[in-house]
């Protein structure tokens, strides 16, 4: 941990910064504060850290958080109240990015708290972006490759949150949770976790497989190519490999996704890969096609 | 999937060991005895407990069953869960404040966070439970009565949905309140232990706030934890404000108005509100009570319903 680095950014950058704290801590000032530090996140490199040791911000930014449980079953969350709640995780997804501050946010379990957001299933505008921008948050922590981030993450409920989410959410939505998936299974506990028994396996493997059918009718590059990078590391253990060959959706070797994947070469060698791996001949399964 | 539900009884912080204490158990043992017969309200139009008044009893008992089916793991997580994140922050916070005045703050915190944790799982939970309850109930009580008469599905289903309706807030109001009074006894207990090992070189905790310290080098005055008795009068309105927003959830509003007699009483919040208030604080001004600060003004809010800033940042987590 380091102290703040008074060389980042201007003199009146910082001084701008530290008022603009110091205002969340204000009731009356406190909303105009979530607007402006969220906006301006990117221009402190700093802030992660102030948000958290500065005095009550946290526990103000969670308290945000609570204040919007009762307003999520039966569903009333507002535009306007979800704007609010949106500003203040946009501030914790900085906190569990920055280098300085992930693992305390993780020490202190806030990630939980995020937990009733990503279990709505409300389709109205104001609950989606909700669900989104708390995925972000959990998305930001797993893009960091820490084995910590991942071992938390697998002692908590945020698998089954995240499939169902692949299942019913908006497309940015669907993304963002095969992201985290995909991040929990790169890792070699979470490959093994999931891989453990059946019953986790294929919760993953239909969820994945009927996303693919989904992305038949609305064909989405980004997903397809973590729903291919999930399925490759997947056939990475051997249980998982075996079972594969008996669940893989057809469309990954017919020519569903041929335009699709034009582009990207990097995810065409992966679906080249976990064929090979598999021991499908994408050649011969082609001819058949025919 | 058939994968929804897995995984849901894993808990961080209860994994290692496994073991529950004495008292854990003692208290889940309580929570599951727990009788809220007297407060069920049945509608008196419902045709078929008019029909058949023996029912009233039964489905008066599932209610009661479909609540302490969930009372003690939703107040066991969600307390586990508010007692990890105050503790974490709190000690962060008040870093040279004196121990009453941490721990009155901790309860404070604490018992908003479990209360509103315990709340937000159990509603759907509940009312799940509640109506599942009640079907199977009314349908066994016509199997064994009446072998030849079918049940007349199309009045079961509004039945069972409304009684469950009716008596939601009661099981919910319940929950919270267990949750927010086992969160007070179990809190004390934790930052007890957390202080003493923060005094002791060697200690994870100790060597965690040297390092705070450190840091805390760097930041402007204005936003410090502050020397004991140093808070000022809108840092002491944060954690004050978890009790006053707790205070005015309907749970206990339903507690003042006598609901919450079916619980056992628990150190309640205003102990905690006291303990903090009475504490010697020299910047706090005459007059000026945590009730009585300036009544929050409504801020004129651009409502934009997608935040772009923030959809290019989640963006930006896909990118590599």
């Amino acid at each position: 941990m380091q102290g703040v680095d008074p060389m980042n950014g201007g003199d009146q950058d910082k001084e701008k910064l530290y008022q603009l704290v110091a205002e969340l801590s204000r009731e009356e000032t406190r909303e105009t504060a979530l607007l402006e530090l969220s906006k301006k996140r990117e221009t402190f490199p700093d802030l992660a850290p102030i948000l958290w040791h500065s005095f009550g911000t946290t526990a103000t930014l969670l308290q945000e958080i609570v204040c919007i449980y009762p307003l999520l079953s039966p569903p009333q969350l507002t535009a306007h109240a979800s704007n609010r709640v949106c500003n203040a995780l946009a501030l914790l997804q900085c906190v569990a990015s920055h280098q300085d501050t992930r693992q305390l946010f993780l020490k202190a379990h806030i990630p939980l708290f995020l937990y009733p957001f990503l279990n709505t299933i409300s389709k109205t505008r104001p609950f989606e972006y909700l669900r989104l921008t708390s995925l972000g948050v959990i998305g930001a922590l797993v893009k960091m490759d820490d084995s910590d981030v991942i071992n938390f993450l697998l002692t908590t409920e945020i698998i089954p949150l995240c499939l169902r989410i692949m299942e019913n959410g908006s497309d940015l939505s669907k993304t963002v949770a095969t992201f985290i998936v995909q991040k929990i299974l790169l890792d070699d506990t979470g490959l093994n976790y999931i891989c453990a028994t059946a019953e986790r396996f294929f919760a993953v493997s239909n969820v994945l497989s009927n996303m693919i059918q989904g992305l038949t009718k609305e064909p989405s590059t980004r997903l397809l190519k973590h729903i291919i990078r999930c399925y490759l590391r997947l056939s990475e253990n051997a249980r998982a490999r075996d079972a594969l060959r008996h669940c893989l959706p057809e469309q990954l070797w017919d020519a569903s996704f041929t335009s699709c994947l034009r582009e990207d070469a990097s995810t065409k060698r992966w679906l080249s890969q976990l064929m090979f791996a598999v021991g499908v001949d994408p050649s011969a399964q082609g001819q058949q096609a025919q | 999937s058939g994968g929804d539900e897995k995984g849901s009884g894993l808990m961080p912080g209860q994994q290692g060991g496994g073991q529950q204490s004495q008292q854990q158990q003692q208290a889940n043992q309580d929570l599951a005895n727990v009788n809220v017969s007297q407060f069920v309200i049945i509608n008196p139009s419902i045709s078929i407990l008019q029909q058949h008044p023996h029912l009233v009893q039964l489905v008066t008992a599932g209610i009661n069953q479909a609540i302490k089916d969930i009372i003690a793991p939703v107040v066991e997580r969600s307390v586990t869960i508010a007692l990890i994140t105050s503790r974490e922050l709190i000690l962060k916070d008040f870093v040279f404040e004196k121990d009453d005045v941490i721990k009155a703050a901790g309860r404070m915190m604490v018992q908003n966070l479990a209360g509103s944790l315990a709340l937000v799982t159990c509603k759907e939970p509940l009312r799940h439970n509640m109506v599942n309850q009640l079907r199977g109930i009314i349908q066994k009580f016509f199997v064994a009565a009446f072998a030849n008469e079918v049940l007349d599905s199309n009045a079961l289903e509004p039945a069972v949905q409304l009684i469950a309706q009716d008596n939601l807030d009661l099981g919910c109001n319940l929950i919270e309140k267990a949750a927010v009074d086992r969160a007070a006894r179990d809190m004390d207990v934790a930052l007890d232990l957390a202080l003493m090992q923060r005094r002791q070189p060697g200690n994870q905790l100790y060597e965690i706030f040297k390092e705070q310290q450190r840091f805390l080098r760097g930041l402007p005055d204005a936003l410090s934890p502050k020397r004991e008795g140093g808070l000022m009068p809108h840092q002491r309105r944060v954690y004050e404000d978890f009790a006053r927003l707790l205070r005015e959830r309907p749970s206990m509003q339903a507690v003042a108005a006598g609901q919450g007699q079916a619980m056992a009483p628990g150190p309640g919040m205003d102990k905690a509100l006291r303990a903090f208030n009475e504490a010697p604080n020299h910047m706090q001004q005459p007059n000026v009570g945590p009730q009585q600060g300036p009544v929050p003004q409504a801020i004129p809010q651009r409502v934009d319903p997608i935040n772009q800033a923030q959809i290019q940042a989640i963006r930006q987590v896909l990118e590599k």
